[in-house]
């Protein structure tokens, strides 16, 4: 089966560790969404997978061999740049052809396998054009065009979308999301915009301070976020800082008093006088009243805001906290709130 | 402008006169042997440099390692360097006199040198490379490592091996660069004086040294003539092929982050190409220059009247025979004579050079429209080479009253025409890159238009002026092809005097000859280390 899997990836840079333990798996089929802030190594993790840098430790498995000694133009690996490289001195067809030609192609197959490339990136007009003319997103889809010709047995992109503005890469997205089932090789996306990674990635693998420190099914990354971290970087904002009281019930107490019980999330170890985060869901305020309550909480309206089908209220908790919620009518600035919580509608997030 | 047409047209139509006026020998077909022979050595000179250069720019351009800047500096300085200090350098080293024969004398006992350097084809090639392949190294290698990285990476990742990446990704690309370096050595392999006067001996005859020949010793002016005009047709066609190659010199694919494209070597290959080269650039460009120095100061030889009494040791007199008149005779001019001459003549060269160049640039990129014919205009003296250059001046003015007072002018004018196109490249572009927003701001600010040309312009105009105005006197210093013609006996530059040091015979001459040699490389490393870092300073500061 096409697996890549990557084990206990080790690379140091100027001195520090970038990479630091790193590993993950991506099968065919599925495409695995790599996220992390810019410099944390993404890119350089391609690069090691591509062979065009290598490792100071672990293994890269590729259908449960390793790969580590195959120089780069024999792993058959595709791999399109964040500018896309696009060769300045060849046209659009040439460029798509370059890797065609790598593999020794028949002279006659080239031309079709290059106008079929060209067709499914929507870009056969433009077969004998220079690259250096092209916009961002044409040579985007060049580039694209470029990595699929050869069949590669796997593909990774490194922030194809980066360098576009925003109603063009809406449009991208869905083309390429539509473009990467079809193809149904693994492919790796690394990216570091959250929305991104929700509409391509079947999975999320999170990368920070050189290690993977969350991976899994898209839903379950943002219904679970593993540490206060990953919640913030998915953009989720709704937090309420607290400390454990107890485990068995999981109590927290925050500015508000103490909360609880709450059902433990992603697996791991909480322990009294631990520091969390109480991620509350937007909608997880004002719910129906059947749900098991998990305390309530006193805040005062300080924002409210027209959403188009319902209100976004922003309100003060203790002294410098503040939650957010949605409700269907506007409420008054100043207004004093108490809000009844579901304990389903938490996640208690260590740091 | 007037500058250049008096002391450069003038001088050519000068020439053309001579030529059809008086009465000498044109034999025509005495000047295909040395054409042939010029075109024939420059080519080989120009494949061995760009064989060497080439692997040298990619090293450079690649990899990380310590040393590299160091090393840098070291490649940039023979460029500089007089002719007659690379002459003298390879003396030092590989002349009858020099380290490695003296080594192998006395290690074998025979009583010639063994190795038989001067006055072969070798040597002649040996010192262009010598000199030029720090041409290829800075154009070559900068190029090089503006390159993306990245294309060379998708090529790999495409299923191109390294040497299949090169071929098809980096070579295209950086074909305009190798191209126009190529030529840049050409026409310096083409018009080299010096090297192959000192170096080549009286066997070998480019056109150039056909043209000193047949001016100076055979005192035929119209076959020098006629050899001039051959020569100036040869450069022009040549600069206008580097012009050609140097436009639209476009690798605009500039790494994101600085550094990206460099790295420390990796794997044993790496390692060991890396340590190849840094020895061979080592033993090309340091050894002779080490050479030279050291050979100034040990005694090796007995003195004149001392012979059989053989000191060696370690020595300052040959530093302290420069300021002494041994042989009492008229034309004697102690050394250090030349030495202030130098220094006058490049201080006076700096200040006409920067002068004249800033004025050019200024019409250059006010009026646009003159560029198209200002610019091969003034890059012209620069290509007639400098012997032509000299011959021309010489033709000129040496009748009239009007040059026996303004004599000692000639030179610093002849440099400053070598030196222009110099200052004018490194003016000209800081001055178009300036925005006019900021003359115009400092008019708003209330500064009159002489006050915002001074304080604004002028003060980022500034280190280029320096960086030019150095080239300017490091060039003077060491330009030999036009002094020999135009100095006179009485007040020789400092390389005119190394050349004539180095055609006496004698220990103390020869050691006299180093000794100047190595000022002159002293000189020159000094205003190549204030060059360096001056210019690191504006691309920093950028």
């Amino acid at each position: 089966m096409d697996r890549l899997e990557i084990i206990d990836l080790h690379k140091m840079y100027e001195g520090a560790p970038l990479l630091d333990g790193v590993s993950f798996y991506v099968v065919a089929g599925e495409t695995l969404c790599l996220l992390g802030s810019s410099g944390s190594g993404k890119s350089t993790i391609l690069r090691i997978i591509a062979g065009i840098e290598t490792q100071d430790a672990g293994s890269i498995l590729w259908r449960g061999k390793d790969v580590s000694a195959v120089p780069a133009h024999r792993r058959g690996f595709g791999l399109m740049f964040q500018d896309y490289a696009l060769f300045p001195h060849l046209n659009v067809s040439e460029n798509i052809a370059f890797g065609l030609r790598m593999q020794h192609a028949a002279k006659d197959q080239l031309g079709a396998r290059v106008f079929e490339a060209l067709e499914r990136v929507n870009m056969t007009a433009f077969a004998s054009r220079r690259v250096t003319d092209l916009s961002g997103g044409e040579q985007q889809r060049v580039a694209l065009a470029r990595a699929l010709a050869p069949r590669p047995q796997l593909l990774m992109l490194d922030e194809p979308l980066a360098a576009l503005d925003r109603s063009l890469r809406v449009e991208l997205q869905e083309d390429l999301r539509e473009l990467l089932h079809q193809t149904g090789i693994p492919a790796i996306y690394v990216t570091h915009d959250q929305e991104e990674a929700i509409l391509l990635g079947d999975r999320l693998a999170l990368l920070h301070n050189g290690r993977i420190v969350q991976s899994g099914l898209t839903e379950e990354v943002y219904r679970q976020p593993a540490n206060t971290w990953v919640a913030r970087f998915l953009g989720m904002t709704n937090l309420l800082e607290g400390r454990v009281v107890s485990v068995n019930p999981l109590m927290v107490q925050t500015a508000c008093g103490t909360l609880g019980p709450f059902v433990p999330g992603y697996p791991s170890l909480l322990s009294p006088g631990q520091v969390v985060h109480l991620l509350v869901r937007l909608d997880g305020l004002f719910s129906g009243e059947h749900q098991p309550s998990a305390g309530s909480i006193n805040g005062e309206v300080t924002e409210c805001r027209f959403m188009g089908d319902h209100y976004r209220v922003r309100m003060k908790v203790g002294e410098c906290a503040s939650l957010e919620c949605f409700t269907a009518s506007p409420l008054v600035l100043g207004k004093a709130l108490e809000l009844r919580l579901n304990a389903e509608d938490v996640v208690v997030l260590p740091e | 402008m007037a500058l250049l047409a008096v002391f450069f047209f003038i001088p050519m139509a000068a020439i053309l006169n001579v030529m059809f006026a008086q009465s000498g020998d044109i034999v025509f077909s005495d000047s295909l042997r040395p054409l042939g022979f010029t075109v024939f050595q420059a080519l080989l000179s120009t494949l061995l440099t760009l064989l060497l250069g080439l692997p040298a720019a990619y090293v450079f351009a690649r990899f990380d390692f310590t040393g590299k800047r160091g090393l840098r500096m070291l490649t940039m300085l023979p460029f500089v360097l007089p002719t007659v200090v690379t002459a003298v350098a390879f003396n030092a080293l590989l002349g009858p006199r020099g380290w490695v024969n003296l080594l192998m004398m006395k290690l074998t006992g025979a009583q010639a040198p063994p190795i038989n350097f001067l006055n072969t084809f070798t040597a002649i090639l040996v010192a262009h490379v010598f000199y030029n392949i720090a041409i290829i190294i800075r154009v070559v290698g900068n190029a090089w490592s503006q390159l993306d990285p990245r294309l060379e990476n998708s090529a790999r990742v495409l299923g191109a091996s390294p040497w299949r990446a090169f071929i098809e990704v980096v070579y295209p690309l950086l074909r305009r660069p190798i191209l126009s370096a190529a030529l840049l050595v050409f026409l310096f392999d083409f018009t080299s004086f010096g090297v192959i006067l000192m170096l080549g001996g009286a066997g070998f005859s480019t056109l150039e040294v056909a043209i000193y020949t047949q001016a100076l010793h055979n005192l035929n002016l119209p076959m020098a003539g006629l050899l001039s005009l051959i020569q100036l047709a040869c450069t022009v066609i040549i600069l206008l092929l580097y012009g050609w190659s140097s436009q639209g010199n476009d690798v605009p694919l500039f790494p994101r982050l600085s550094g990206e494209g460099t790295r420390k070597p990796r794997s044993a290959v790496e390692k060991g190409t890396v340590a190849l080269m840094v020895i061979i650039l080592f033993t090309l460009q340091v050894l002779p220059l080490f050479a030279l120095v050291s050979r100034s100061l040990v005694r090796l030889e007995g003195e004149r009247g001392q012979r059989g009494k053989v000191q060696s040791g370690l020595t300052m007199d040959y530093y302290r025979e420069l300021f002494v008149n041994r042989q009492q005779s008229v034309f004697y001019v102690p050394p250090s004579r030349a030495v202030i001459n130098s220094m006058s003549y490049a201080g006076i060269t700096m200040l006409l050079s920067v002068g004249a160049g800033t004025l050019l640039a200024y019409a250059m990129v006010k009026r646009p429209a003159t560029r198209r014919w200002l610019d091969p205009l003034v890059m012209l003296p620069f290509g007639a080479s400098s012997v032509t250059l000299g011959l021309g001046l010489l033709i000129a003015f040496s009748g009239s009253m009007l040059s026996r007072a303004s004599f000692p002018w000639l030179v610093p004018l002849a440099h400053s025409l070598i030196a222009i196109p110099f200052v004018l490249r490194t003016v000209q572009p800081a001055l178009s890159a300036m925005p006019k927003s900021l003359c115009q701001s400092a008019a708003v600010l209330g500064a009159s238009p002489a006050r915002a040309w001074w304080e604004v312009e002028m003060r980022l105009l500034s280190r280029p002026l320096l960086v030019g105005g150095l080239f300017a006197f490091t060039i003077s210093i060491g330009e030999f092809g036009a002094t020999t013609f135009i100095a006179r006996p009485d007040n020789p530059t400092v390389p005119v005097a190394i050349f004539r040091y180095l055609a006496q015979p004698g220990g103390l001459n020869y050691g006299q000859a180093m000794a100047m040699a190595t000022i002159l490389i002293v000189i020159c490393a000094v205003s190549i280390g204030l060059l360096e870092s001056l210019s690191r300073a504006i691309n920093g500061s950028e």
